[in-house]
């Protein structure tokens, strides 16, 4: 379509300019053949009508001589026109001669042939006179005139000049024809021109309506999405939660939204054309003017910073700096300002209960030392002391023994009872119940110090370890005829004497576990995820109530079975190292079925490196 | 029965009952010296430099100390360090006896220069054992101060 157009503008232009040459050519023709007749035909149809009247003149004064002499006429004497004549004659036939516009040989040779015949009647006109002046009789001068001067020259020079003013007639109207018809020609051409100019114009016109009209259209459009776009923006700004200051240059605000305004306490007015130092405390200032400092070098940022309100108080935000550039030169910054104030809250009470946690970590340590320390002192007297008794109360049976006989009967039974059963048996009690919370405090002690034993991640090839445990195992497998399964373990990287701990307890406990009812049957597996390996331990034991499900990774808690021996702190531990290799660990269990423990180690763990623990940070 | 020579043990132990049966137990091992007993650190301390209620009171020589860790006012780890850094006291021995038994703390004790740690066992056929054993120990030790007295057995 374009390319159509394009061609047929071309085109016209083309047609247009040809025309134009032409109707110029045909211009500059015809002013030739004007400047033909204006220099050359018109001048020499002149200079020939002279020739023919000074031709005239000189026969008639001639004649008028022969007649009336050398008489006076308007001044002068007719000899003196004569001479007058003769020399215009000359004149004007020299002039005719001279002039350049001669058409052809002919031409010439009839301009010459003109020449001569007037230099003929210019001599025989003095001739004439002459003879007149000697006294020669006027019919031999009329004779004279008639045969030489008429027939010979005058008449042969008239008809001559007749004839060439006759052809410059006819040049004239040849020219006068061309000329007509050159402007016909060029009248036409013109109209033409004409007619293509409004044809092209007309075009032009409707090409540049359709544009206008598309351009118009566009830009109206381009105008409502700018308009639309603005008043969204705006809209967003205004509207925005964020606080959004302009600086300039020179750090004065051009710009503050009605969040930023509020956020400080002034309004839009009061602030913009105000310097940013007015809402920064001087203790703040340096952390902006660096900021601004990357603001120059076209760097954007984010920074934490506390705001000056007009009240005189404080507000923590966070600022969002970018640079702003005018014709590629650094124009000002665009800050998007945060309130954080209730993040600072919330982080101040996280640090508040980090430091709680910490604290309260601590106390557990410390617990775990008087748990060791403090608890034993008094069992150590209770175990000491009913030793003392014990070894007392021989001395006083070997005494008693000597004495018994003269007892009456009741009293000896009495006595015999109270030393040899009652005494002995409540110190078994109170020796019994001491050796149980030693070993309380010690698995208490042992868990402690689980929790705070320095892991070290290595690579631990869980085949292996599993299979050390077992061997532990084998008597009892062996024993209860248990059928074992293990399916491929993968390598994992972490603590190896805490997995030898968690495998341990959990096969243990698998096998503790186990009906006697049914052969035994244990199942260890592990899938590899992305982020954490998982492994299974399943069994076909007793299983565990529902209700009890709760207490299964608590401290000193046994579930079911009151027939398995044990502190019930197995699990507990489990449960500790499973957390501090970054892992969770849970048990789905149906009574009477059986029972899976899971847990998870995390694939995140780094080789050679190693966690302290946890309070200790 | 031997008579108690020389060398006095100094015996730091906040528990009236374990100051007991660790004399008891001794006792029953043929160690006769004399024991002074007092229940915390800073009464310790007082003791061995003729302070507080002691003054004026030089403090017997030779001297060995059984020194608990759990002490209130000043605890056991304080006395050690007290009596290794001044040199009127640094060369007696002291040995810890105590119902701890936490490596850390065993190694924390050395590295102040305890010469001896023993752990108060819970059961008392072992808590026995281990002091009648302490009194054989103490027997046959050399305790330093000049005049090189064995403890008479």
């Amino acid at each position: 379509m374009r390319l159509k157009v394009k061609l047929g503008f071309l085109t016209i232009i083309l047609l247009l300019w040809t025309i134009c040459v032409v109707t110029l050519l045909n211009t500059i023709s015809v002013r030739e053949v004007f400047i033909d007749l204006e220099g050359n035909v018109i001048p020499e149809t002149i200079a020939i009508s002279e020739i023919q009247h000074t031709a005239c003149e000189i026969r008639m004064w001639t004649l008028t001589y022969i007649i009336r002499g050398n008489v006076v006429r308007d001044g002068k004497t007719i000899k003196e026109w004569l001479q007058e004549q003769w020399a215009y004659l000359e004149k004007d036939v020299r002039k005719h001669f001279e002039c350049d516009c001669h058409f052809g040989s002919e031409e010439k040779r009839v301009d010459e042939k003109v020449v001569d015949l007037s230099q003929e009647l210019i001599s025989i006109s003095a001739e004439i006179i002459d003879l007149k002046d000697k006294g020669s009789e006027n019919y031999e001068l009329f004779e004279i005139v008639r045969k030489r001067f008429g027939s010979h020259i005058f008449y042969p020079l008239r008809r001559l000049l007749d004839e060439h003013t006759a052809a410059h007639l006819e040049k004239l109207s040849v020219a006068g024809i061309n000329i007509h018809s050159r402007c016909n020609t060029n009248i036409r051409y013109i109209i033409i021109m004409g007619i293509l100019s409004t044809l092209l114009a007309l075009l032009m016109g409707l090409i540049v309506d359709r544009f206008f009209v598309k351009y118009l259209t566009l830009h109206r459009e381009t105008e409502e999405e700018i308009r639309k776009l603005k008043v969204f923006n705006e809209d967003i700004i205004q509207n925005m939660l964020e606080g959004v200051f302009v600086e300039d240059i020179n750090g004065n605000f051009t710009f503050v939204n009605p969040a930023a305004a509020a956020l400080l306490g002034y309004s839009s007015e009061e602030l913009v054309g105000q310097h940013w130092t007015l809402t920064v405390p001087s203790d703040q200032q340096p952390i902006v003017q660096s900021a601004n400092e990357l603001r120059r070098q076209g760097i954007s940022s984010r920074y934490e910073l506390q705001l000056l309100r007009k009240d005189g108080s404080r507000v923590p935000i966070l600022v969002s700096a970018t640079p702003r550039f005018e014709d590629g030169c650094f124009a000002g910054v665009l800050s998007v300002s945060t309130d954080i104030s209730e993040r600072k809250q919330v982080e101040k009470e996280l640090k508040h209960y980090a430091d709680e946690l910490m604290q309260s970590n601590k106390e557990i340590k410390q617990f775990a030392y008087i748990v060791s320390h403090d608890l034993r002192t008094p069992l150590v007297n209770l175990k000491g002391f009913s030793g003392e008794l014990r070894s007392s109360l021989e001395e006083i049976d070997s005494a008693i023994k000597e004495a018994l006989p003269h007892m009456d009967e009741k009293k000896q039974q009495v006595v015999t009872t109270a030393l040899r059963q009652d005494v002995p048996e409540a110190l078994d009690f109170i020796e019994s119940s001491v050796t149980r919370m030693d070993n309380f405090i010690n698995a208490i002690l042992k868990l402690s110090r689980f929790g705070h034993r320095q892991l070290t991640f290595e690579t631990v090839e869980m085949d292996t370890l599993v299979q050390t445990v077992l061997k532990s195992l084998a008597h009892q497998i062996e024993e209860y005829k248990i059928k074992v399964t293990v399916s491929a373990l993968p390598e994992i990287v972490a603590d190896r004497i805490s997995m030898e701990q968690i495998m341990g307890n959990l096969l243990d406990n698998a096998v503790l576990y186990l009906d006697p009812n049914r052969p035994g049957k244990i199942e260890v597996s592990a899938v590899c995820t992305n982020n954490e390996t998982i492994f299974k331990i399943s069994d076909n034991g007793h299983g565990i109530r529902k209700a009890d499900m709760n207490k299964v990774f608590a401290p000193f808690r046994r579930a079911g079975q009151e027939d398995v021996i044990g502190e019930g702190m197995g699990l507990a531990y489990v449960k500790t190292l499973v957390h501090r290799h970054e892992g969770r660990i849970w048990c789905e269990s149906e009574y009477g079925v059986g029972t899976t423990f899971t847990f998870t180690i995390s694939n995140l763990l780094k080789k050679g490196g190693s966690l302290c623990p946890r309070h200790m940070k | 029965m031997s008579k108690a020579y020389e060398v006095t043990i100094l015996l730091v132990e906040d528990d009236p009952g374990h100051a007991r049966l660790i004399v008891k137990n001794l006792r029953r091992s043929n160690i006769m010296n004399d024991i002074v007993k007092v229940s915390d650190g800073q009464q310790a301390l007082d003791y061995l430099f003729s302070k507080g209620k002691y003054a004026g009171d030089n403090p017997p020589n030779p001297l060995l100390v059984l020194l608990d860790l759990n002490l209130p006012v000043l605890d056991g780890y304080q006395v050690l360090q007290s009596m290794k850094s001044d040199e009127r006291t640094s060369s007696i021995p002291v040995i810890i006896l105590t119902t701890t038994d936490d490596t850390r703390e065993v190694s924390r004790c050395y590295e102040l220069g305890c010469n001896i740690y023993i752990t108060k066992p819970v059961d008392y056929k072992q808590f026995s054992e281990a002091i009648r054993k302490l009194g054989l120990f103490l027997s046959i030790v050399m305790i330093p101060e000049g005049r090189r007295r064995y403890v008479q057995v």
